[in-house]
């Protein structure tokens, strides 16, 4: 069923909204979910809240991408929970591959970077745009998803040591980009 | 800024992108062992096409190779040619006794650049590989680098060819796919010159990477083929992409002259094995067809 069938259905209130969302997201929900989470019945949870937040919000809203709205909603869930879970003894956000992105930024704390957040989303998708589709996916996949380069290699068809050297070299240019760009990073 | 804040700023990201990248299904289990499987299919073929080749004192067979035919004299014709072809080359390296094992073209024109140059390099590696590393589509940092790449060293004619099949795997299982390019890269190593005009040129499945690179072509259509980077391979066997490795374009979309093109004839949906190895002796490929094409290229 394609998303305007299944957004349709929820704006009927009918059930099978939700079956079919299932059907066609469960899969990539919980991957994201258990990439942040790192446990299989948080993760199966955080897609069950998924699923009942698009049902509330559904309508009123009426979403032109469905599957990155979905996938937005887990993500969200799945790091709020994770950021609860781990409040008292957290001091970093396993998930993210500090390593990798220490490349590309000063790692100062700025206040005015706050500012300049949703501008520079912006800049980093035109980037994206310049990329070949198969890096623009494996970027995506890694810093948006969570992806490990495993799991990119095995949905790619290639191995993990191409997707390691992709990446390396996309954060570099992705890094020189940005400072062309203006943006003291 | 911190990685945490650089992360909600790739977390803003255009939704398009995000679904882009949603729209990637794992590896089913189904496709990895057919990976395995066409991988081993290949090792083990060009193992044996390693040890049946003709070595230096044996004239090249012009005939076409069929598998019934491995263990016979394969000599219906033969055609002279010249010593440098079997002369190994004066850089000793690995790839030494595989100069021996497949006919170059000749070294004596001072123009030529056979095998290197700054750009570009091309080599020959052993028959159960893939037969071409070209550095400068590996090392390709963006799309436009990557089809300078493709036009300097791989658009290859083959002349009076004039029937080109598009075998297209299923979309789900590889394997046939695979099993075709394997079939073309094996006949390749034996370096047979069938006599026919057609070539079965085997695309990609729909889920590799750049499969909008990809024209839909239809009978009548003007197509060139070009063999593509492979260098992985020999770095991960198991790497199934660098298989991938036959597209066919339209030659606009590469830059390259009208008559290097080829018509395709026919257009052959998900054949089945059979059919594929049906067409096994049609195939029409060979190095020294993509080497002198690449130099030519090269020395313009």
């Amino acid at each position: 069923m394609n998303d305007t069938s299944i957004i349709a259905l929820y704006w009927k209130r009918d059930e099978r909204a939700v079956k079919e969302t299932d059907k066609k997201y469960g899969k990539l929900c919980y991957r994201l979910a258990d990439n942040i989470l790192k446990r299989r019945e948080d993760a199966e949870e955080c897609v069950n809240d998924t699923y009942q937040r698009v049902w509330d919000s559904i309508p009123d809203d009426r979403p032109d991408h469905f599957t990155a709205y979905i996938c937005q909603i887990v993500k969200r869930l799945a790091i709020s929970r994770y950021r609860h879970d781990t409040a008292s003894k957290r001091r970093y956000d396993a998930y993210l591959p500090y390593d990798e992105l220490a490349e590309v930024v000063s790692g100062k704390d700025d206040p005015e970077d706050a500012h300049i957040i949703a501008e520079m989303s912006d800049a980093i998708s035109d980037w994206l745009m310049t990329e070949s589709k198969r890096s623009r996916i494996m970027f995506v996949r890694r810093y948006w998803y969570y992806d490990t380069a495993e799991q990119i290699a095995d949905m790619l068809h290639i191995s993990p040591a191409t997707v390691w050297s992709t990446l390396s070299r996309m954060r570099k240019r992705l890094k020189e980009y940005l400072q062309k760009e203006g943006y003291d990073i | 800024m911190t990685v945490e804040m650089f992360d909600n700023t790739v977390n803003g990201i255009r939704p398009e992108l995000i679904e882009e990248a949603a729209d990637i299904r794992p590896t089913t289990d189904r496709t990895r062992y057919a990976k395995y499987a066409a991988v081993a299919a290949v090792l083990a073929i060009g193992i044996i096409g390693w040890a049946l080749w003709p070595h230096n004192d044996a004239p090249i067979s012009t005939a076409p190779h069929t598998p019934a035919a491995v263990s016979e004299p394969r000599i219906e014709t033969t055609v002279s040619v010249p010593e440098e072809t079997t002369t190994a080359p004066t850089t000793v390296s690995e790839t030494e006794e595989i100069s021996y094992l497949i006919p170059q073209p000749p070294q004596s024109s001072s123009n030529e650049i056979l095998f290197s140059s700054d750009e570009v390099t091309v080599e020959i590696c052993p028959p159960a590989a893939v037969p071409m590393i070209c550095e400068s589509i590996m090392e390709a940092q963006t799309r436009e680098e990557f089809r300078q790449g493709i036009a300097a060293v791989a658009d290859t004619v083959v002349k009076d060819v004039t029937e080109v099949r598009i075998v297209y795997g299923p979309k789900e299982s590889p394997y046939t796919t695979y099993k075709t390019l394997y079939t073309v890269q094996i006949l390749e190593c034996y370096g047979n010159i069938p006599e026919t005009d057609t070539i079965v040129v085997a695309v990609p499945d729909s889920s590799y990477e750049d499969m909008d690179d990809i024209p839909n072509f239809k009978v009548g259509d003007e197509a060139l083929f070009f063999l593509r980077d492979t260098a992985a391979l020999e770095k991960d066997p198991m790497d199934l992409k660098s298989y991938s490795g036959y597209y066919v374009m339209s030659p606009a979309d590469i830059g390259v002259v009208k008559n290097d093109t080829v018509t395709v004839d026919s257009i052959i949906s998900a054949s089945p094995d059979e059919q594929v190895y049906a067409n096994q002796s049609k195939v029409d490929l060979t190095f020294d067809d993509f080497r002198s094409k690449a130099n030519d290229l090269l020395n313009k």
